[in-house]
Protein backbone atom coordinates (compact mmCIF):
# COMPACT_ATOMS: atom_id res chain seq x y z
CA UNK A 1 0.00 0.00 0.00
CA UNK A 2 2.72 1.97 -0.76
CA UNK A 3 2.29 5.68 -2.63
CA UNK A 4 4.43 7.05 -4.70
CA UNK A 5 6.25 10.30 -3.08
CA UNK A 6 5.01 12.42 -5.41
CA UNK A 7 3.00 15.64 -4.98
CA UNK A 8 -0.69 14.89 -5.14
CA UNK A 9 -3.14 17.72 -6.22
CA UNK A 10 -6.14 18.42 -3.41
CA UNK A 11 -8.73 16.29 -4.53
CA UNK A 12 -6.10 13.64 -4.77
CA UNK A 13 -6.18 13.47 -0.54
CA UNK A 14 -8.93 10.42 -0.22
CA UNK A 15 -7.07 7.83 -2.27
CA UNK A 16 -2.96 8.96 -2.66
CA UNK A 17 -1.48 7.55 -5.71
CA UNK A 18 -2.66 3.78 -5.70
CA UNK A 19 -3.02 2.10 -8.33
CA UNK A 20 -6.80 1.51 -10.10
CA UNK A 21 -7.41 -1.95 -8.78
CA UNK A 22 -6.28 -0.97 -5.30
CA UNK A 23 -9.23 1.63 -5.29
CA UNK A 24 -11.67 -0.15 -6.54
CA UNK A 25 -11.11 -2.84 -3.84
CA UNK A 26 -10.90 -0.56 -1.14
CA UNK A 27 -14.58 1.50 -2.17
CA UNK A 28 -15.97 -1.75 -2.62
CA UNK A 29 -14.70 -2.51 0.78
CA UNK A 30 -16.40 0.40 1.99
CA UNK A 31 -19.70 -0.09 0.51
CA UNK A 32 -19.74 -4.00 1.98
CA UNK A 33 -18.90 -2.28 5.55
CA UNK A 34 -21.46 0.43 5.16
CA UNK A 35 -24.01 -1.63 4.28
CA UNK A 36 -23.74 -4.12 7.21
CA UNK A 37 -23.34 -1.27 9.35
CA UNK A 38 -26.67 0.10 8.10
CA UNK A 39 -28.43 -3.21 8.23
CA UNK A 40 -27.48 -3.67 11.45
CA UNK A 41 -29.52 -0.21 12.55
CA UNK A 42 -31.86 -0.36 10.13
CA UNK A 43 -33.05 -4.59 10.34
CA UNK A 44 -34.21 -3.70 14.54
CA UNK A 45 -36.40 -0.72 13.37
CA UNK A 46 -37.75 -2.57 10.61
CA UNK A 47 -38.72 -6.03 12.99
CA UNK A 48 -40.35 -3.30 15.13
CA UNK A 49 -42.52 -1.80 12.50
CA UNK A 50 -43.48 -4.96 10.52
CA UNK A 51 -44.24 -6.80 13.95
CA UNK A 52 -46.62 -3.91 14.92
CA UNK A 53 -48.64 -4.52 12.02
CA UNK A 54 -48.87 -8.39 12.27
CA UNK A 55 -50.89 -10.87 13.52
CA UNK A 56 -50.49 -12.43 16.29
CA UNK A 57 -50.39 -15.73 14.74
CA UNK A 58 -47.90 -14.29 12.25
CA UNK A 59 -45.50 -13.38 14.88
CA UNK A 60 -45.28 -16.30 16.31
CA UNK A 61 -44.01 -18.33 12.89
CA UNK A 62 -41.20 -20.68 13.34
CA UNK A 63 -39.46 -18.60 10.10
CA UNK A 64 -38.62 -15.01 10.10
CA UNK A 65 -41.50 -12.63 9.27
CA UNK A 66 -39.68 -10.03 6.99
CA UNK A 67 -43.24 -8.36 6.08
CA UNK A 68 -46.78 -8.10 7.59
CA UNK A 69 -49.51 -10.33 5.92
CA UNK A 70 -52.01 -9.48 6.47
CA UNK A 71 -51.59 -6.06 7.63
CA UNK A 72 -53.77 -5.34 10.56
CA UNK A 73 -54.28 -2.58 12.78
CA UNK A 74 -55.32 -4.90 15.76
CA UNK A 75 -52.33 -4.40 17.91
CA UNK A 76 -52.53 -0.54 18.43
CA UNK A 77 -55.95 -1.09 19.13
CA UNK A 78 -55.12 -3.85 21.97
CA UNK A 79 -52.47 -1.56 23.28
CA UNK A 80 -54.80 1.31 23.93
CA UNK A 81 -56.72 -0.89 25.70
CA UNK A 82 -54.39 -2.52 27.68
CA UNK A 83 -52.84 0.56 29.12
CA UNK A 84 -53.96 4.23 28.73
CA UNK A 85 -51.33 5.52 26.04
CA UNK A 86 -52.98 8.20 24.63
CA UNK A 87 -53.27 9.97 28.63
CA UNK A 88 -49.42 8.89 29.18
CA UNK A 89 -48.79 11.03 25.72
CA UNK A 90 -50.90 13.66 26.39
CA UNK A 91 -48.94 14.04 30.29
CA UNK A 92 -45.92 13.96 28.46
CA UNK A 93 -46.83 16.40 25.98
CA UNK A 94 -48.62 18.83 29.21
CA UNK A 95 -44.71 18.90 30.58
CA UNK A 96 -42.88 19.63 27.18
CA UNK A 97 -44.59 22.15 27.36
CA UNK A 98 -43.25 23.54 30.52
CA UNK A 99 -39.90 22.12 30.24
CA UNK A 100 -38.85 23.41 26.62
CA UNK A 101 -39.46 26.87 27.02
CA UNK A 102 -38.04 26.97 30.76
CA UNK A 103 -35.01 25.27 29.43
CA UNK A 104 -34.82 28.00 26.97
CA UNK A 105 -34.80 30.87 28.91
CA UNK A 106 -33.12 29.86 31.62
CA UNK A 107 -30.24 28.19 29.97
CA UNK A 108 -29.86 31.32 27.35
CA UNK A 109 -29.74 33.77 30.29
CA UNK A 110 -26.91 31.47 32.24
CA UNK A 111 -25.19 31.46 29.09
CA UNK A 112 -25.52 35.45 28.47
CA UNK A 113 -23.85 35.82 31.80
CA UNK A 114 -21.06 33.69 30.47
CA UNK A 115 -20.53 34.74 26.91
CA UNK A 116 -21.06 38.62 27.14
CA UNK A 117 -20.88 39.91 30.41
CA UNK A 118 -17.68 40.15 32.31
CA UNK A 119 -17.22 39.97 35.95
CA UNK A 120 -15.20 38.57 38.70
CA UNK A 121 -15.05 34.69 38.96
CA UNK A 122 -16.83 34.14 35.90
CA UNK A 123 -14.13 31.47 34.16
CA UNK A 124 -13.88 29.68 37.00
CA UNK A 125 -17.24 29.25 37.75
CA UNK A 126 -17.62 28.64 34.05
CA UNK A 127 -15.18 25.56 34.90
CA UNK A 128 -17.40 24.58 37.75
CA UNK A 129 -20.42 24.33 35.47
CA UNK A 130 -18.55 21.53 33.01
CA UNK A 131 -17.15 19.89 35.69
CA UNK A 132 -20.96 19.26 36.79
CA UNK A 133 -21.96 17.84 33.70
CA UNK A 134 -19.03 14.69 35.29
CA UNK A 135 -21.89 14.77 38.53
CA UNK A 136 -23.29 11.38 38.47
CA UNK A 137 -26.84 12.57 39.12
CA UNK A 138 -27.52 9.43 41.81
CA UNK A 139 -25.61 10.86 44.28
CA UNK A 140 -28.05 13.90 44.51
CA UNK A 141 -30.83 11.34 43.48
CA UNK A 142 -31.58 10.38 47.22
CA UNK A 143 -31.95 14.05 49.32
CA UNK A 144 -34.02 15.42 46.21
CA UNK A 145 -36.60 12.57 47.00
CA UNK A 146 -36.21 13.66 50.42
CA UNK A 147 -36.65 17.27 50.02
CA UNK A 148 -39.58 16.96 47.40
CA UNK A 149 -41.18 14.46 49.52
CA UNK A 150 -40.76 16.88 52.24
CA UNK A 151 -42.75 19.64 50.10
CA UNK A 152 -45.41 17.29 48.88
CA UNK A 153 -44.44 16.54 45.61
CA UNK A 154 -44.28 13.35 44.95
CA UNK A 155 -46.03 12.07 42.47
CA UNK A 156 -46.41 15.34 41.26
CA UNK A 157 -45.04 16.50 38.09
CA UNK A 158 -42.95 19.57 39.50
CA UNK A 159 -39.97 17.22 39.91
CA UNK A 160 -39.62 17.02 36.48
CA UNK A 161 -40.11 20.72 35.45
CA UNK A 162 -37.92 22.56 38.07
CA UNK A 163 -34.72 21.92 37.43
CA UNK A 164 -35.62 23.39 33.85
CA UNK A 165 -36.34 26.76 35.11
CA UNK A 166 -32.92 26.23 37.25
CA UNK A 167 -30.48 26.12 34.02
CA UNK A 168 -32.15 22.62 32.86
CA UNK A 169 -28.68 20.34 31.20
CA UNK A 170 -25.10 22.22 31.83
CA UNK A 171 -24.65 21.25 28.56
CA UNK A 172 -27.18 23.44 27.32
CA UNK A 173 -25.98 26.24 28.64
CA UNK A 174 -22.30 25.16 27.24
CA UNK A 175 -23.88 24.71 23.51
CA UNK A 176 -25.60 28.30 23.93
CA UNK A 177 -22.70 29.90 25.56
CA UNK A 178 -20.05 28.95 22.42
CA UNK A 179 -22.77 30.08 19.85
CA UNK A 180 -23.13 32.99 21.89
CA UNK A 181 -19.30 33.93 22.10
CA UNK A 182 -19.24 34.03 18.36
CA UNK A 183 -21.16 37.09 17.75
CA UNK A 184 -19.75 40.47 17.32
CA UNK A 185 -19.35 42.31 20.84
CA UNK A 186 -19.68 45.41 18.45
CA UNK A 187 -23.42 44.65 18.13
CA UNK A 188 -24.27 44.68 21.61
CA UNK A 189 -21.62 47.79 22.45
CA UNK A 190 -23.24 49.50 19.93
CA UNK A 191 -27.25 48.79 21.23
CA UNK A 192 -25.58 49.51 25.19
CA UNK A 193 -24.25 52.81 23.76
CA UNK A 194 -27.82 53.83 22.21
CA UNK A 195 -28.82 53.46 25.40
CA UNK A 196 -30.32 49.90 25.64
CA UNK A 197 -30.84 47.59 28.81
CA UNK A 198 -29.26 44.61 29.03
CA UNK A 199 -32.00 42.88 29.13
CA UNK A 200 -33.03 44.68 25.92
CA UNK A 201 -29.57 43.49 24.64
CA UNK A 202 -30.30 40.18 25.61
CA UNK A 203 -33.46 39.64 24.41
CA UNK A 204 -33.86 41.93 21.13
CA UNK A 205 -30.66 41.68 19.91
CA UNK A 206 -28.59 38.21 21.02
CA UNK A 207 -31.30 36.10 21.43
CA UNK A 208 -32.65 36.64 17.77
CA UNK A 209 -29.69 35.46 16.84
CA UNK A 210 -29.41 32.36 18.55
CA UNK A 211 -32.13 30.61 16.85
CA UNK A 212 -30.41 28.17 15.18
CA UNK A 213 -28.62 27.03 19.15
CA UNK A 214 -31.86 27.68 20.43
CA UNK A 215 -33.60 25.35 17.99
CA UNK A 216 -31.34 22.25 18.67
CA UNK A 217 -31.58 23.02 22.26
CA UNK A 218 -35.18 22.86 22.15
CA UNK A 219 -34.88 19.46 20.35
CA UNK A 220 -32.44 17.58 22.46
CA UNK A 221 -34.29 18.78 25.31
CA UNK A 222 -37.90 17.56 24.09
CA UNK A 223 -36.30 14.12 23.15
CA UNK A 224 -34.57 13.63 26.43
CA UNK A 225 -37.86 14.71 28.38
CA UNK A 226 -39.49 12.01 26.09
CA UNK A 227 -37.20 9.34 26.87
CA UNK A 228 -36.31 9.92 30.63
CA UNK A 229 -37.30 7.01 32.15
CA UNK A 230 -35.44 7.42 35.59
CA UNK A 231 -37.07 11.08 36.77
CA UNK A 232 -40.45 10.02 36.43
CA UNK A 233 -39.73 6.65 37.73
CA UNK A 234 -38.75 7.52 40.40
CA UNK A 235 -41.34 10.74 41.10
CA UNK A 236 -44.33 9.57 39.96
CA UNK A 237 -46.93 6.49 41.34
CA UNK A 238 -50.46 7.23 39.85
CA UNK A 239 -51.31 5.82 36.81
CA UNK A 240 -53.09 9.04 35.80
CA UNK A 241 -49.63 11.08 36.03
CA UNK A 242 -47.22 8.49 34.05
CA UNK A 243 -45.59 9.78 31.25
CA UNK A 244 -45.04 7.87 28.01
CA UNK A 245 -42.14 5.89 28.53
CA UNK A 246 -42.95 4.85 31.97
CA UNK A 247 -46.05 4.00 31.01
CA UNK A 248 -44.34 1.46 28.37
CA UNK A 249 -42.28 -0.37 31.39
CA UNK A 250 -45.77 -1.35 33.15
CA UNK A 251 -47.42 -2.23 30.29
CA UNK A 252 -43.86 -4.86 29.86
CA UNK A 253 -44.36 -5.86 33.69
CA UNK A 254 -48.38 -6.74 33.70
CA UNK A 255 -48.61 -8.11 30.40
CA UNK A 256 -45.37 -9.54 28.93
CA UNK A 257 -47.19 -11.64 27.09
CA UNK A 258 -49.20 -9.90 24.74
CA UNK A 259 -45.69 -9.36 22.69
CA UNK A 260 -46.92 -7.78 19.17
CA UNK A 261 -49.14 -5.22 21.36
CA UNK A 262 -46.47 -3.92 23.63
CA UNK A 263 -44.24 -3.53 19.83
CA UNK A 264 -47.19 -1.79 18.45
CA UNK A 265 -46.81 0.46 21.48
CA UNK A 266 -43.08 1.11 21.09
CA UNK A 267 -43.71 2.03 17.31
CA UNK A 268 -45.71 4.61 19.15
CA UNK A 269 -43.50 5.84 21.36
CA UNK A 270 -40.49 6.06 19.19
CA UNK A 271 -42.35 8.28 16.93
CA UNK A 272 -42.32 11.55 18.30
CA UNK A 273 -38.64 11.83 18.77
CA UNK A 274 -37.88 10.41 15.37
CA UNK A 275 -40.78 13.19 13.28
CA UNK A 276 -38.98 15.63 15.28
CA UNK A 277 -35.78 14.83 14.49
CA UNK A 278 -36.58 14.61 10.76
CA UNK A 279 -38.38 17.65 10.68
CA UNK A 280 -35.40 19.50 12.73
CA UNK A 281 -32.50 18.59 10.32
CA UNK A 282 -31.81 21.31 8.74
CA UNK A 283 -31.28 23.07 11.46
CA UNK A 284 -28.89 20.68 13.01
CA UNK A 285 -25.45 22.69 12.67
CA UNK A 286 -25.70 22.57 9.06
CA UNK A 287 -22.34 21.38 6.78
CA UNK A 288 -21.00 19.75 10.29
CA UNK A 289 -22.12 16.86 11.03
CA UNK A 290 -24.96 15.49 8.67
CA UNK A 291 -25.15 17.43 5.60
CA UNK A 292 -21.78 16.66 5.33
CA UNK A 293 -20.92 19.65 2.32
CA UNK A 294 -18.14 20.50 4.38
CA UNK A 295 -14.67 17.88 3.65
CA UNK B 1 -13.59 47.79 22.50
CA UNK B 2 -15.96 50.32 22.92
CA UNK B 3 -17.07 48.95 26.99
CA UNK B 4 -13.35 49.43 28.26
CA UNK B 5 -14.07 53.19 27.57
CA UNK B 6 -17.18 53.25 29.60
CA UNK B 7 -17.06 55.08 33.48
CA UNK B 8 -15.91 52.48 35.66
CA UNK B 9 -18.77 52.00 37.59
CA UNK B 10 -20.60 50.43 34.37
CA UNK B 11 -18.48 47.19 35.51
CA UNK B 12 -20.09 46.87 38.63
CA UNK B 13 -23.64 47.15 37.14
CA UNK B 14 -22.48 44.78 34.98
CA UNK B 15 -21.54 42.12 37.31
CA UNK B 16 -25.22 43.28 39.06
CA UNK B 17 -26.52 42.04 35.49
CA UNK B 18 -24.38 39.28 35.17
CA UNK B 19 -25.69 37.26 38.91
CA UNK B 20 -28.88 38.22 37.77
CA UNK B 21 -28.38 36.25 34.69
CA UNK B 22 -26.63 33.50 36.02
CA UNK B 23 -29.21 33.28 38.84
CA UNK B 24 -31.08 30.22 37.93
CA UNK B 25 -27.97 28.52 37.65
CA UNK B 26 -26.78 29.89 40.68
CA UNK B 27 -29.68 29.21 42.34
CA UNK B 28 -29.86 25.33 41.21
CA UNK B 29 -26.18 24.41 42.10
CA UNK B 30 -27.24 25.43 45.49
CA UNK B 31 -30.59 23.41 45.55
CA UNK B 32 -30.16 21.03 43.13
CA UNK B 33 -26.60 20.12 43.20
CA UNK B 34 -24.04 21.10 46.45
CA UNK B 35 -26.95 21.11 48.79
CA UNK B 36 -27.95 17.75 47.79
CA UNK B 37 -24.56 16.71 47.03
CA UNK B 38 -23.42 17.34 50.96
CA UNK B 39 -26.97 16.04 52.51
CA UNK B 40 -26.52 12.58 50.58
CA UNK B 41 -22.94 12.31 52.24
CA UNK B 42 -24.08 13.41 56.00
CA UNK B 43 -27.19 10.44 55.66
CA UNK B 44 -24.20 8.30 54.43
CA UNK B 45 -23.42 8.50 57.51
CA UNK B 46 -26.95 7.61 59.40
CA UNK B 47 -29.53 4.85 59.83
CA UNK B 48 -32.38 6.71 57.90
CA UNK B 49 -35.30 5.19 56.41
CA UNK B 50 -37.99 8.04 55.48
CA UNK B 51 -40.20 6.98 58.14
CA UNK B 52 -39.31 7.56 61.78
CA UNK B 53 -35.89 9.25 63.31
CA UNK B 54 -32.47 9.56 61.54
CA UNK B 55 -29.90 7.84 63.71
CA UNK B 56 -26.06 8.86 63.16
CA UNK B 57 -24.13 5.50 63.19
CA UNK B 58 -20.66 6.62 62.08
CA UNK B 59 -18.96 4.44 59.75
CA UNK B 60 -21.47 1.20 59.83
CA UNK B 61 -22.88 1.87 56.65
CA UNK B 62 -19.86 1.45 55.13
CA UNK B 63 -18.27 -1.25 57.04
CA UNK B 64 -21.69 -2.68 55.73
CA UNK B 65 -20.73 -2.30 52.59
CA UNK B 66 -17.68 -3.79 52.73
CA UNK B 67 -19.32 -6.95 53.92
CA UNK B 68 -22.41 -6.52 51.06
CA UNK B 69 -21.41 -9.56 49.05
CA UNK B 70 -24.39 -8.30 46.27
CA UNK B 71 -23.06 -4.69 46.52
CA UNK B 72 -19.43 -5.96 45.24
CA UNK B 73 -21.25 -8.06 42.71
CA UNK B 74 -23.15 -5.14 41.51
CA UNK B 75 -19.72 -3.16 41.52
CA UNK B 76 -17.63 -5.88 39.67
CA UNK B 77 -20.50 -6.04 37.35
CA UNK B 78 -20.31 -2.30 36.34
CA UNK B 79 -16.58 -2.82 35.98
CA UNK B 80 -16.84 -5.44 33.79
CA UNK B 81 -19.32 -3.35 31.72
CA UNK B 82 -17.40 -0.56 31.35
CA UNK B 83 -14.46 -2.54 30.57
CA UNK B 84 -16.16 -4.40 27.50
CA UNK B 85 -18.52 -1.58 26.47
CA UNK B 86 -16.26 2.01 26.53
CA UNK B 87 -13.24 0.01 23.93
CA UNK B 88 -15.82 -1.57 21.58
CA UNK B 89 -17.82 1.70 21.71
CA UNK B 90 -14.95 3.68 21.15
CA UNK B 91 -13.69 2.04 18.25
CA UNK B 92 -17.03 1.09 16.48
CA UNK B 93 -18.37 4.87 16.71
CA UNK B 94 -14.68 5.74 14.79
CA UNK B 95 -14.62 3.06 12.43
CA UNK B 96 -18.21 3.95 11.37
CA UNK B 97 -17.05 8.00 11.40
CA UNK B 98 -14.00 7.28 9.61
CA UNK B 99 -16.69 5.33 6.94
CA UNK B 100 -18.99 8.21 6.46
CA UNK B 101 -16.42 11.13 6.96
CA UNK B 102 -16.00 11.68 3.02
CA UNK B 103 -19.35 13.39 1.56
CA UNK B 104 -20.50 10.76 -1.33
CA UNK B 105 -23.68 10.39 -2.69
CA UNK B 106 -26.49 9.84 -0.37
CA UNK B 107 -23.70 10.48 2.69
CA UNK B 108 -26.42 12.60 4.64
CA UNK B 109 -29.17 10.23 4.79
CA UNK B 110 -26.67 7.38 5.97
CA UNK B 111 -25.41 9.10 8.38
CA UNK B 112 -29.36 9.97 9.07
CA UNK B 113 -29.84 6.62 9.54
CA UNK B 114 -26.82 5.22 11.38
CA UNK B 115 -27.88 7.94 13.69
CA UNK B 116 -31.33 6.76 14.06
CA UNK B 117 -31.35 4.29 16.85
CA UNK B 118 -29.86 6.99 19.19
CA UNK B 119 -33.20 8.54 18.84
CA UNK B 120 -34.45 5.67 20.67
CA UNK B 121 -35.30 6.18 24.60
CA UNK B 122 -33.86 3.14 26.42
CA UNK B 123 -37.37 1.82 27.57
CA UNK B 124 -37.98 1.74 23.91
CA UNK B 125 -34.62 -0.13 23.39
CA UNK B 126 -35.47 -2.52 26.24
CA UNK B 127 -38.89 -3.33 24.71
CA UNK B 128 -37.17 -3.79 21.38
CA UNK B 129 -34.82 -5.85 22.85
CA UNK B 130 -36.93 -7.86 24.76
CA UNK B 131 -38.31 -9.33 21.73
CA UNK B 132 -35.08 -9.19 19.33
CA UNK B 133 -33.20 -11.41 22.17
CA UNK B 134 -35.62 -13.15 23.23
CA UNK B 135 -34.00 -16.85 23.21
CA UNK B 136 -36.63 -18.95 21.46
CA UNK B 137 -38.92 -17.17 18.79
CA UNK B 138 -35.97 -13.62 18.95
CA UNK B 139 -35.22 -11.83 15.69
CA UNK B 140 -31.43 -12.59 15.87
CA UNK B 141 -31.51 -16.63 17.15
CA UNK B 142 -33.63 -16.74 14.37
CA UNK B 143 -31.40 -15.29 11.97
CA UNK B 144 -28.72 -17.29 13.57
CA UNK B 145 -30.32 -20.10 12.57
CA UNK B 146 -30.42 -19.35 9.06
CA UNK B 147 -26.86 -19.88 9.19
CA UNK B 148 -27.05 -23.29 11.59
CA UNK B 149 -25.70 -21.31 14.66
CA UNK B 150 -27.66 -22.12 17.57
CA UNK B 151 -28.04 -18.81 19.52
CA UNK B 152 -27.74 -18.10 23.42
CA UNK B 153 -30.19 -17.14 25.71
CA UNK B 154 -29.12 -13.65 25.93
CA UNK B 155 -30.73 -11.76 28.44
CA UNK B 156 -31.89 -15.18 30.15
CA UNK B 157 -28.17 -16.37 30.56
CA UNK B 158 -26.11 -15.55 33.33
CA UNK B 159 -22.80 -15.52 30.24
CA UNK B 160 -24.43 -13.70 28.00
CA UNK B 161 -26.77 -10.98 29.60
CA UNK B 162 -23.99 -8.67 30.41
CA UNK B 163 -22.85 -9.22 26.70
CA UNK B 164 -26.27 -8.48 25.27
CA UNK B 165 -26.03 -4.98 27.13
CA UNK B 166 -23.23 -3.95 25.15
CA UNK B 167 -24.37 -5.14 22.24
CA UNK B 168 -27.03 -2.61 22.99
CA UNK B 169 -25.02 0.20 23.72
CA UNK B 170 -23.12 -0.65 20.29
CA UNK B 171 -26.71 -0.08 18.48
CA UNK B 172 -26.18 3.45 19.43
CA UNK B 173 -23.16 4.04 18.13
CA UNK B 174 -24.38 7.00 16.00
CA UNK B 175 -24.08 9.73 19.02
CA UNK B 176 -20.49 8.80 19.39
CA UNK B 177 -20.35 8.83 15.73
CA UNK B 178 -21.75 12.28 15.37
CA UNK B 179 -19.19 13.88 17.70
CA UNK B 180 -16.07 11.84 16.10
CA UNK B 181 -17.14 13.23 12.34
CA UNK B 182 -16.97 16.77 13.92
CA UNK B 183 -13.61 16.21 14.99
CA UNK B 184 -12.76 14.63 11.60
CA UNK B 185 -13.79 17.85 9.78
CA UNK B 186 -11.57 20.09 12.02
CA UNK B 187 -8.46 17.95 11.00
CA UNK B 188 -6.65 20.23 8.88
CA UNK B 189 -6.32 19.31 4.97
CA UNK B 190 -2.73 20.75 4.89
CA UNK B 191 -1.47 18.42 7.47
CA UNK B 192 -3.02 15.53 5.47
CA UNK B 193 -1.28 17.07 2.52
CA UNK B 194 1.99 17.45 4.15
CA UNK B 195 1.88 13.75 4.59
CA UNK B 196 0.73 12.28 1.55
CA UNK B 197 4.23 14.70 0.17
CA UNK B 198 6.32 12.86 2.68
CA UNK B 199 5.21 9.63 1.15
CA UNK B 200 3.13 8.25 3.79
CA UNK B 201 0.41 5.73 3.39
CA UNK B 202 -3.12 5.88 4.50
CA UNK B 203 -2.58 3.95 7.71
CA UNK B 204 0.65 6.03 8.52
CA UNK B 205 -1.76 9.30 8.21
CA UNK B 206 -4.50 7.72 9.57
CA UNK B 207 -1.82 7.09 12.96
CA UNK B 208 0.20 9.83 12.79
CA UNK B 209 -1.88 12.25 11.76
CA UNK B 210 -5.13 11.90 12.08
CA UNK B 211 -5.27 10.21 15.49
CA UNK B 212 -3.38 12.65 17.30
CA UNK B 213 -5.56 15.29 15.86
CA UNK B 214 -8.67 13.92 16.74
CA UNK B 215 -7.25 12.95 20.35
CA UNK B 216 -9.30 15.61 22.68
CA UNK B 217 -12.46 14.10 21.06
CA UNK B 218 -11.47 10.37 22.07
CA UNK B 219 -10.86 11.37 25.40
CA UNK B 220 -13.88 13.48 26.04
CA UNK B 221 -16.40 10.86 24.41
CA UNK B 222 -13.93 8.37 26.63
CA UNK B 223 -15.33 9.95 30.06
CA UNK B 224 -18.98 10.90 28.53
CA UNK B 225 -19.23 7.28 28.19
CA UNK B 226 -17.35 6.13 31.10
CA UNK B 227 -20.28 8.44 33.27
CA UNK B 228 -22.99 7.13 31.35
CA UNK B 229 -21.73 3.48 31.97
CA UNK B 230 -21.08 3.77 35.71
CA UNK B 231 -24.79 4.97 35.39
CA UNK B 232 -26.28 2.08 33.68
CA UNK B 233 -30.09 1.34 35.14
CA UNK B 234 -33.22 1.15 32.72
CA UNK B 235 -32.06 -1.54 30.72
CA UNK B 236 -31.73 -3.74 33.78
CA UNK B 237 -34.58 -2.40 35.02
CA UNK B 238 -37.01 -3.14 32.62
CA UNK B 239 -35.17 -6.23 30.82
CA UNK B 240 -33.51 -8.38 33.55
CA UNK B 241 -34.29 -6.57 37.50
CA UNK B 242 -30.85 -7.82 37.76
CA UNK B 243 -30.86 -10.92 36.69
CA UNK B 244 -30.21 -13.77 36.07
CA UNK B 245 -28.53 -14.40 39.52
CA UNK B 246 -27.55 -10.89 40.10
CA UNK B 247 -25.47 -10.71 36.39
CA UNK B 248 -27.06 -7.30 35.42
CA UNK B 249 -27.13 -6.44 38.80
CA UNK B 250 -25.24 -3.15 38.38
CA UNK B 251 -24.49 -0.82 41.16
CA UNK B 252 -27.44 2.41 40.34
CA UNK B 253 -29.74 -0.78 40.08
CA UNK B 254 -28.81 -2.27 43.70
CA UNK B 255 -28.74 1.67 44.77
CA UNK B 256 -32.24 2.14 43.76
CA UNK B 257 -33.79 -1.23 44.87
CA UNK B 258 -31.93 -0.11 48.21
CA UNK B 259 -33.81 3.45 48.51
CA UNK B 260 -36.65 3.36 46.39
CA UNK B 261 -37.83 -0.31 47.29
CA UNK B 262 -36.17 -0.66 50.93
CA UNK B 263 -36.60 2.78 51.86
CA UNK B 264 -32.67 2.31 53.57
CA UNK B 265 -31.83 5.58 52.70
CA UNK B 266 -28.76 5.95 54.71
CA UNK B 267 -27.08 2.69 53.70
CA UNK B 268 -28.13 3.65 49.64
CA UNK B 269 -26.51 6.77 50.03
CA UNK B 270 -23.30 5.54 51.68
CA UNK B 271 -23.67 3.05 48.29
CA UNK B 272 -24.04 5.99 45.91
CA UNK B 273 -20.91 8.16 47.73
CA UNK B 274 -18.78 4.68 47.17
CA UNK B 275 -19.40 4.64 43.41
CA UNK B 276 -19.30 8.27 43.03
CA UNK B 277 -15.63 7.80 44.86
CA UNK B 278 -15.15 5.11 41.69
CA UNK B 279 -16.47 7.07 39.24
CA UNK B 280 -14.20 10.21 40.02
CA UNK B 281 -10.93 7.54 40.48
CA UNK B 282 -11.65 6.15 36.91
CA UNK B 283 -12.20 9.38 35.00
CA UNK B 284 -9.19 11.09 36.97
CA UNK B 285 -7.38 8.07 35.84
CA UNK B 286 -8.26 8.36 32.24
CA UNK B 287 -7.84 11.67 32.49
CA UNK B 288 -4.17 11.43 33.95
CA UNK B 289 -3.57 8.65 30.68
CA UNK B 290 -5.09 10.84 28.66
CA UNK B 291 -2.96 13.79 29.15
CA UNK B 292 -0.12 11.70 27.97
CA UNK B 293 -1.29 11.12 24.60
CA UNK B 294 -3.84 13.85 24.05
CA UNK B 295 -2.32 16.18 21.54
CA UNK B 296 -3.71 20.06 21.64
CA UNK B 297 -3.53 22.07 18.35
CA UNK B 298 -5.08 25.25 20.12
CA UNK B 299 -5.40 26.42 23.79
CA UNK B 300 -8.20 25.96 25.75
CA UNK B 301 -9.32 29.33 24.98
CA UNK B 302 -12.80 28.43 24.08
Amino acid sequence: MQSSPTVSPLSDVVTGNRSRAQRRLRSVGRAFALTVVILLCLLPVWYLLSTSFMTRDQFFQPDVQWYPDPFTLENFRRAFRIVPLDRYAWNTLQIELVVVPATLISASMVAYAFARLRWPGRDKLFLVLLATLMLPPQVTLIPLYVIFRHLGWIDTWIPLMLPAFLGGNPFYIFLIRQFMKGIPAELSDAARLDGAGELRVFWSIILPLCKPVLAAVAIFTFIATWNDFFNPLVYLQSEAKKTFALGLSSFTSQYGTDVTALLAATTLGVLPPILLFAFALRYFVEGITFSGTKG
Amino acid sequence: MLTALMPRTNRGRETMMALVFASPWFVGMAVLVVGPFFMALYYSFTDYRIMGDTQWIGLANYRELLEDDRFIKSLKNTAYFTALSIPLSLIASLAVALLVSKPFRGSTLVRTTIYLPSLFGGVFVAALASQVFSGNYGLANRLLAYVHIQGPQWLASPEWSKPTFVILGLWGVGAGMVLFLAALQSVPVHLIEAAIVDGANSLQRFWNVTLPMISPAILFQTILLLIASFQVFTLTYVLTSGGPADSTLFTVYYIYQLSFQKFDMGYASAASWVLLLFTFATTALVLLIGSRYVHYEFDGAN
